[in-house]
């Protein structure tokens, strides 16, 4: 055990004296997380403006477009990503459109009401802009999830009718909205608050937290060669303390590397991270499993070459499949699946559940027990592996 | 651990890397505060047989005990006894030699002010004091040698293990670690030093093993290894007149071997030189011999292995 923190002690020691270590675990990850997030933070932070005209005027329609712009109002307090703007004229919200002043318009055409009362087929038309995709996606859904309410009333009213009863009343019609209004604000993409700069400061921890447990890993080999590390175990120091003294060490330097990486964007971006707790823990897991990984990559290196080599490529390309470098909620499809086979991409997955939806420790347990599967698989392998090499 | 027991016993000693055998049967003894000197030319298997005596690299067959316990790769706390210092620098180069010594003697179990003193005394014995807080990659290469030297001392081993302590330093740095290695012996420390300068050898061991191939060849004092091939000290005397009356006489000295005359000299052979040079010298002046200078020239190991392998000690390149 002493012998564990005797040699932590000393390789952080060294760490700290080393630039390019330095480096590796502070400067690196700031500065890509900055660039990224100033150059991404358009996207980044995600508000969209939908237009909404409608031509109709009856009482189904008004219900819900009052119902949205009311939502708007409330929900500007919660930071609402999607703004509701109501236009007169199909050709104001076209105009709008082309202006750039939204992002996209749900037109509500005339005889929709009467439509939906008489159980015939309405249209509702969404105008997109072909460069705003997920604009028109976010519109379209809005007004999908609308026709489904008004189908799933129309049943209802077709049914009560039937039987009898009386034509559904105004409030009916306007309490049916809320449910397709609360639908509506979880459907904007991802739920997205999280900063540019919260996500890119995670992922780019997450990429450069490999090049820094790859330090240690490539520091066992050199000591191995030029004897310091026989010398050690000279001392009656089992070999696996030799590798789990320097994993630690260069695990630590990861976490105050991740910490910085959270405190700066936090103060100079003032980038939400979520539930303090939750963050720590899932960052320490994040380095757990990265500290898995590397350890085994390492682990199969021979030379200080190969270590450099299979660290950097391993490292990029789990940065890559794990979704790190693209925006937060941006993936397609392929890369969300692509994904969940890496500790980068359940990592990331866990930040930005933190930052937001404002989700807790519970909200992650699955992305926390998947990086500490990572963490154990390979960080025994790769022990092993280190172990073997140490003690020949 | 048995004071009967001598402080290191290693007995038929193998070592197999793939096809080859680097170490092929060794056994010795060193006895308290012995130094015994392991010579061999490069590749010999000195490095090989060190590395299994301190516990770093698995023997394929044979034993190692130091005060009589038995030592392996596992760790093993018998092992504080055994102070190690590998032929490289095994040290951080990044790191001051005072870091280095508390890194190391902090995995020796020593700690605090025992810590402290040990370094300041292991430092001065060495003679880096005042550049204790210097980083190892500043440090001339013969510096480095000592420092690494240090490390092996910190912990007050009774067996110190030295692996050509003086490979590629300068003269002077050479000079000094002969000094303090001659120190610890006198004080009573036993050391196992290996070498392939002969003349290191003959200045500190007390008996030496010559090694070849992996196999131990000879073992003994330089005396004993000398008289194991037939090689005699040979002292010449100078001088021009009564010589053959001069070789007559001094041919019947105890422990006189032969005599020879050349035309200004005689050389006599000896199984002691030392010892018979006084009644050589009188036999000289007996005779009425103007003796204008004596000689004495002691046979080296280098001649020793010459016999025993038919090779040169050092390649060409040293
Ligand atoms: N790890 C290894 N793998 C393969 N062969 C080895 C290994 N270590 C040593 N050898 C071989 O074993 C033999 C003995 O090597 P060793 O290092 O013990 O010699 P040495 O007497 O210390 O030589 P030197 O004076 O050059 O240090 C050599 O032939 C060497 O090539
Ligand atoms: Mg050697």
């Amino acid at each position: 055990m002493r012998a564990v923190w005797l040699v932590a002690r000393v390789e952080l020691r060294r760490r700290l004296r080393n630039r390019s270590a330095l480096f590796t675990a502070f400067v690196g990850p700031l500065l890509l997380a900055s660039v990224f997030g100033i150059l991404m933070s358009g996207t980044g932070s995600f508000t969209l403006k939908v237009g909404i005209v409608d031509l109709d005027g009856s009482p189904v329609t008004s219900g819900f477009v009052s119902g949205l712009l009311d939502e708007r109002a409330d929900a500007a307090a919660a930071d609402s990503p999607v703004e509701f703007v109501r236009f007169d004229t199909r050709e104001d919200a076209a105009t709008a459109l082309d202006g750039d002043d939204i992002d996209t318009a749900i037109v509500l055409p005339d005889g929709f009401g009467a439509a939906v009362m008489a159980g015939r087929a309405a249209t509702i038309t969404v105008l997109r802009d072909p460069s705003k995709e997920v604009s028109a996606g976010v519109a379209a859904s809005v007004a999908g999830q609308y026709t489904v309410a008004v189908s799933a009333q129309r049943l209802a009213v077709a049914t009560v009718t039937a039987l009898g009863g009386s034509a559904p009343t105004e409030a009916q019609l306007t309490g049916m909205t809320d449910d397709v209004l609360s639908a509506v604000v979880a459907e904007a993409p991802g739920g997205n608050e999280v900063s540019a700069a919260t996500f890119y400061g995670a992922s780019m921890s997450i990429l450069f937290l490999f090049f820094t447990v790859a330090f240690a890993a490539r520091s066992l080999i050199v000591e191995r060669k030029n004897g310091v590390v026989p010398r050690i175990l000279a001392a009656s120091t089992p070999a696996s303390a030799v590798v789990i003294g320097k994993v630690l060490a260069v695990g630590l330097l990861g976490f105050a590397g991740f910490v910085t990486v959270w405190g700066v964007t936090t103060l100079a971006f003032g980038s939400h991270w979520g539930d303090p707790a939750a963050v720590v823990l899932t960052m320490v897991a994040t380095v757990l499993a990265v500290g898995g990984v590397a350890t085994f990559v390492c682990g199969l290196a021979r030379t200080e070459e190969q270590a450099d080599g299979y660290t950097s490529a391993v490292a990029f390309a789990l940065a890559l499949l794990g979704g790190n470098f693209i925006g937060p909620g941006q993936a397609p499809e392929a890369l969300q699946r692509t994904a969940s086979f890496t500790p980068n991409g359940h990592a990331i997955d866990a930040f930005t559940r933190l930052a937001a939806d404002g989700a807790g420790v519970g909200d992650i347990r699955q992305q926390l027990l998947l990086l500490l599967a990572f963490a154990a698989c390979f960080g025994l392998a790769g022990l092993w592996l280190g172990n073997r090499a140490v003690a020949r | 651990m048995g004071d009967t027991a001598p402080v290191l016993r290693i007995d038929g000693l193998v070592r197999r890397f793939g096809e080859r055998t680097a170490v092929d049967g060794v056994s010795f003894q060193i006895a308290a505060g012995e130094t015994y000197g392991l010579l061999g030319p490069n590749g010999a298997g000195k490095t090989t047989t060190i590395s299994m005596i301190a516990g770093i690299l698995a023997a394929d067959a044979g034993s190692v005990h130091v005060h009589g316990v038995p030592i392996t790769t596992a760790a093993n706390p018998h092992k504080r006894h055994i102070g190690f210092v590998p032929q490289q620098i095994a040290l951080f180069d990044d790191l001051t030699a005072r870091e280095n010594l508390r890194f190391f003697g902090g995995l020796q179990g020593l700690r605090g002010k025992a810590l402290d003193a040990r370094i300041a005394a292991t430092l001065d014995m060495v003679g880096l004091s005042d550049r204790a807080d210097d980083r190892i990659d500043a440090f001339s290469g013969g510096m480095q040698r000592r420092a690494n030297i240090a490390v092996g001392l910190l912990h007050e081993p009774t067996l110190l293990i030295l692996d050509e302590p003086t490979a590629g330093v300068d003269p002077q740095s050479r000079n000094q670690i002969l000094e303090s290695v001659e120190q610890l012996g006198t004080a009573g420390l036993s050391v196992l030093y290996t070498t392939h300068y002969m003349e290191e050898a003959e200045r500190l061991c007390d008996r030496v093993g010559v090694i070849d191939n992996g196999r131990l060849i000879a073992e003994g004092t330089r005396r004993e290894l000398v008289t194991q091939i037939g090689e005699h000290d040979r002292i010449v005397v100078r001088g021009d007149d009564h010589l053959q009356e001069f070789a007559a006489h001094v041919r019947h000295l105890p422990g006189v071997v032969e005599v020879s005359v050349a035309d200004h000299s005689a050389e006599v052979s000896a199984d002691d030189g030392a010892a018979v040079l006084a009644g050589v010298v009188t036999c000289a002046v007996e005779v009425g011999m103007a003796v204008t200078g004596v000689e004495v020239h002691e046979p080296n190991l280098e001649s020793v292995f010459l016999h025993l392998t038919g090779k040169a000690l050092r390649d060409r390149a040293d």
